[in-house]
């Protein structure tokens, strides 16, 4: 196809995440799964525990079912009354992502199983496993919206989690430590991309509407 | 006249024009767009817009909601499935030609 109609399909691509919104609710997310995990792990067996980690999954299907509808709500206060509205196809239709989020989650999957089942000390490398997980995520995010800063946060993931794997710090700790560092680094470039898009898309002026 | 020309002679003319072929590229791509998208992406004039539009819901390519969005009007343009068949053997059409075609 003729590149000057590839341009503006990509371009319609990589507007879901050029307010940073969507990594906003990710890193709120990655940091709200950091803390319910490590105030399990302070305190084991208490109702607190109990009561977070039902929280934990409802929050997991909440996300799953209910992300998209609530990033598609903040940007229509935010993003569409200044640069127009776009929805998108479902992603579960892409063959290719439906694969990547299924190989992803095996692999957590198959690792949690054989951590537990063998009384291994590979739960240590956590943090680095994580690591890996999500720079997959973020480099194949990257790679579909044409968005550097995803491929620096995939480095940035895999380097934290090296580095608390390196530091010998307890698995109680190091995990937790990993996604609420992650999940602030996400909040961090959420907030910086939000703030620049919001200084250079003003709200246009608002006129009578003559295509109406 | 060879037979690439000739298919390239009848493609869809109303898909042929740059700026309605932006539009159905767009809207191939997402699920749907507002007119305020459109208009920034194309570059077009609302008055514009507004006619290329019309033609292609006229055609039955594109469906177009005019809707609220709170107190804002809001204009959804959606690419039917006669639009997207019709944008699909554009393309077709043109990379052949594009394809046998010495620089």
């Amino acid at each position: 196809m003729n590149d000057d109609l590839k341009d503006p399909q990509l371009r319609a691509l990589q507007y879901w995440p050029i307010d940073g919104v969507s990594e906003l609710l990710v890193g709120v997310i990655v940091l709200l799964a950091a803390i319910i995990y490590y105030v399990q792990e302070s305190t084991p067996g208490s109702l607190l525990s109990k009561i977070l980690g039902i929280a934990s999954v409802i929050l997991v299907c909440g996300v799953g079912f209910g992300g998209r509808w609530i990033i598609q709500r903040i940007k229509e206060r935010t993003t569409y009354p200044r640069t127009g509205y776009v929805t998108y196809k479902s992603s579960w239709k892409n063959k290719g992502n439906v694969a990547i989020a299924i190989g992803v989650m095996a692999l957590v999957f198959a690792f949690v199983v054989f951590t537990t089942l063998t009384d291994t000390k590979l739960i240590a490398w956590g943090p680095v496993v994580c690591g890996l997980f999500l720079g997959i995520l973020m480099v194949q995010a990257g790679y579909r919206f044409g968005q550097p800063r995803f491929y620096f946060l995939a480095f940035l993931g895999l380097l934290i989690g090296a580095g608390l794997v390196v530091s010998g710090l307890r698995i109680e700790l190091s995990l937790p430590l990993f996604f609420g560092l992650n999940g602030l680094f996400l909040l961090t470039s959420g907030s910086l991309t939000l703030w620049k898009y919001l200084r250079s898309n003003p709200i246009p002026p608002t006129e009578p509407p003559d295509e109406q | 006249m060879s037979s690439d020309l000739r298919s390239l002679s009848a493609v869809d003319r109303l898909v042929h024009e740059p700026s309605r072929s932006i539009i159905l590229a767009i809207l191939d791509a997402v699920e749907s767009a507002d007119f305020l998208y459109l208009q920034r992406e194309t570059g077009l004039t609302k008055g514009n817009l507004s006619v290329h539009l019309s033609k292609l819901e006229e055609a039955g390519y594109v469906n177009i909601e005019k809707t609220y969005r709170g107190k804002i009007p809001l204009t959804l343009c959606r690419m039917t499935a006669e639009g997207h068949k019709a944008f699909d053997v554009y393309r077709k059409q043109l990379k052949k030609f594009i394809e046998n075609t010495k620089e």
